[in-house]
């Protein structure tokens, strides 16, 4: 194979369709190494990350509640070197003053290169706000700078997203790039779509009723809870519901949550259960102690 | 009584704890001469921490407590080496501590200035010594002062002892390393890191000219990481950035030859571990046979140095890039 095709197989060395198809046979394995290469890139770059680096988004049931993840600011310092990124053409921070008395946001602007694939992103924003998290127990100039600091990293971080195609990975590609490593990743954040804030930190749902859901007929699967909505009142539907489009599942919840209380207390009533060991009269036969039932 | 959780009792004493030492905190503010701690790889930052310091975040109750302890080792080990002075061969005293010291530059400012820790009084010499109480994790990879310009958070402080060695015209000085165990006291000379300290001592010069004048050098270039690591990078500096890049290899031959390691790794292992086994077991045996295997050994000479430990380090050279360590993953 003559040195020039070796040199093409760089995804960092420019080419046009001319130059490769007058390569003919070889042009074919060439697009391939290329593109062999840049699978390679993205695994090893993902693979240089920590699970805690990324955020996980969750689209709605009704969607299909795939799951992709964001790599956040952090986690770019970390493949930058990889992507041989450059940012560039840095504009001074500029402030902007909020809505909300004191509150107030940076914004920076620059360009962004990657030396890799040679692509160019050009008058990138990055920005953070004064009522950003990080900047809870921060006032003053300390406050300042922090938020001028963070949007400068929020530039380079958006720049490297951007660059690197790191902005929504599918879920099961970082499984797949984690394998045989001790990442995984339920060890990532969990961001919007995973409930309330007590529920992304591992807790209930608030509002759900605490009673078992109804099953879809249709597919099996339990039945998700939707809380009312304006004039709507709350119901239990069918997760997969965009599968049978057809065959429509939906439970008042109200009527669904009596129900089940009305069987759980006559189903208490019938066999009542012992206060000591929790277990139905029915089934107390084998406990070492008498049934408590006062 | 009030029933309370040890729980509780631990952190309401962490929150004490860190109130107490962020009391004790002192704010920097803007100073006309370069610290002789404070050598930097980015003239910029040089500049900027004389003029911009008092705008940087305070440092954490966890760096003041770091800092506490860097000083209370500091005292505790000069201590004992005032004690160790009067029984070591040539005895020696310790003095001078916390002296002032002021390095001028070719304009007779004073460019450098800062605080030695101690002196070492000899017979006709009196070398400075500097003592740090640094990471566990970075005083272990250090053997000699060279390996101190290495690691970019022990190299300010390998300049700084440089300082006082230049500005006082010692030969020769100490550092002392604190440590688990024995402290590592490392000796170091002048003459062969001239060239840095002249380095340190222009390029301080250029940062009281530019403070004079209220401008600023230019961004540092090629080093991305530095930039980053740089407290005022995004608050007071934006410089562009650069990363290199990984190296793009598009020799097919090279992507056989790893296919074909690859391919034959999990075998060359089971191999490796079985000969060392065997090797093992059969050492000594100059004549035998096992089932279908015929076994012969032969006892051959080997050459050994064994040097006195004084003599072995003296003849000990470290290359910097003698050792090359590659992993090779399979990851696509």
């Amino acid at each position: 194979m003559p040195d020039d095709s070796l040199v093409l197989r760089d995804p960092g060395v420019p080419t046009t369709l001319g130059e490769l198809s007058a390569l003919k046979g070889e042009a074919l394995e060439i697009i391939e190494t290329r593109a062999t290469i840049l699978h390679t890139l993205r695994v090893a770059a993902i693979r240089a990350t920590h699970p805690e680096d990324w955020l996980l988004f969750k689209s709605p049931a009704e969607q299909g509640g795939q799951i992709v993840a964001y790599l956040q600011d952090c986690g770019c310092d970390r493949v930058r070197d990889l992507f041989g990124i450059e940012v560039f053409d840095i504009t001074p921070p500029q402030r902007i003053a909020g809505t909300e008395a004191g509150a107030f946001h940076y914004v920076i602007v620059g360009s962004g290169r990657c030396k890799f694939t040679r692509q160019d992103v050009e008058n990138m924003e990055g920005g953070r706000s004064s009522t950003d998290d990080f900047c809870k127990d921060k006032k003053g100039p300390d406050l300042e700078l922090a938020v001028r600091k963070a949007a400068r990293a929020n530039l380079d971080g958006n720049i490297t997203r951007e660059l690197a195609g790191l902005k929504s990975v599918p879920i099961e590609e970082l499984s797949r790039a984690w394998e045989g490593s001790a990442k995984r990743v339920e060890a990532c954040r969990h961001g919007r779509g995973f409930g309330s804030r007590t529920e992304r930190l591992g807790g209930a749902a608030e509002g759900v009723p605490e009673v078992a859901p109804p099953i879809c007929p249709h597919c099996q699967t339990p039945g998700a809870y939707r809380a009312a909505k304006g004039d709507r009142a709350a119901f239990y539907g069918c997760p997969n519901y965009t599968k049978h489009p057809q065959q429509k599942f939906i439970v008042p919840a109200d009527a669904w949550v009596k129900r089940q209380q009305e069987a759980a207390a006559k189903q208490a009533a019938a066999d009542p259960v012992c206060k000591t060991c929790n277990v139905a009269r029915s089934a107390h036969a084998q406990a070492d102690h008498d049934f408590d039932g006062d | 009584m009030i029933a309370v959780s040890p729980y509780d009792i631990a952190a309401s004493i962490g929150v004490a704890w860190a109130r107490v030492l962020e009391r004790e905190r002192h704010p920097t503010s803007p100073h006309p001469t370069v610290y002789a701690s404070a050598w930097r790889p980015c003239t910029r930052r040089m500049v900027l921490e004389l003029t911009h310091c008092d705008q940087l975040p305070p440092h954490s109750a966890n760096t003041l407590a770091k800092f506490r302890r860097g000083d209370d080792r500091e005292r505790d080990l000069l201590i004992d080496l005032t004690r160790i002075g009067r029984e070591a061969e040539p005895a020696f005293g310790v003095f001078g501590q916390q002296q002032r010291f002021a390095l001028k530059d070719r304009k007779g400012r004073v460019a450098i200035s800062g605080k030695v820790d101690a002196r070492l009084k000899f017979d006709g010499a009196e070398p400075p010594i500097e003592v740090k109480a640094w990471s566990p994790t970075l005083v272990d990879r250090i053997e000699t002062f060279d390996d101190l310009f290495e690691s970019p958070w022990t190299r300010s402080g390998a300049h700084q002892l440089l300082a006082y060695l230049y500005g006082s015209g010692e030969p020769f000085g100490f550092l002392l390393l604190d440590r688990s165990g024995l402290p590592l006291l490392l000796p170091v000379e002048l003459d062969p890191h001239l060239d840095r300290m002249e380095d340190f001592l222009t390029r301080a010069q250029v940062a009281l000219d530019h403070r004079e004048a209220g401008t600023l050098p230019d961004f540092l270039v090629g080093d991305a990481a530095e930039c980053q690591r740089c407290p005022f990078y995004g608050g007071h500096c934006n410089p562009p950035i650069a990363h290199a890049g990984t190296q793009v290899l598009t020799d097919p031959e090279l992507e056989e030859l790893l296919q074909r390691r690859e391919a034959v790794r999990e075998a060359g292992q089971e191999y490796d571990r079985l000969d060392k086994e065997v090797k093992a077991r059969l050492r000594g045996i100059e004549s035998g046979v096992a089932g279908a295997f015929a076994i012969q050994g032969k006892w051959g000479k080997q050459s050994r140095l064994e040097l006195p430990e004084a003599l072995r380090k003296q003849h000990t050279v470290v290359d910097p890039r003698g050792r090359f360590t590659l992993e090779i993953t399979k990851v696509a």
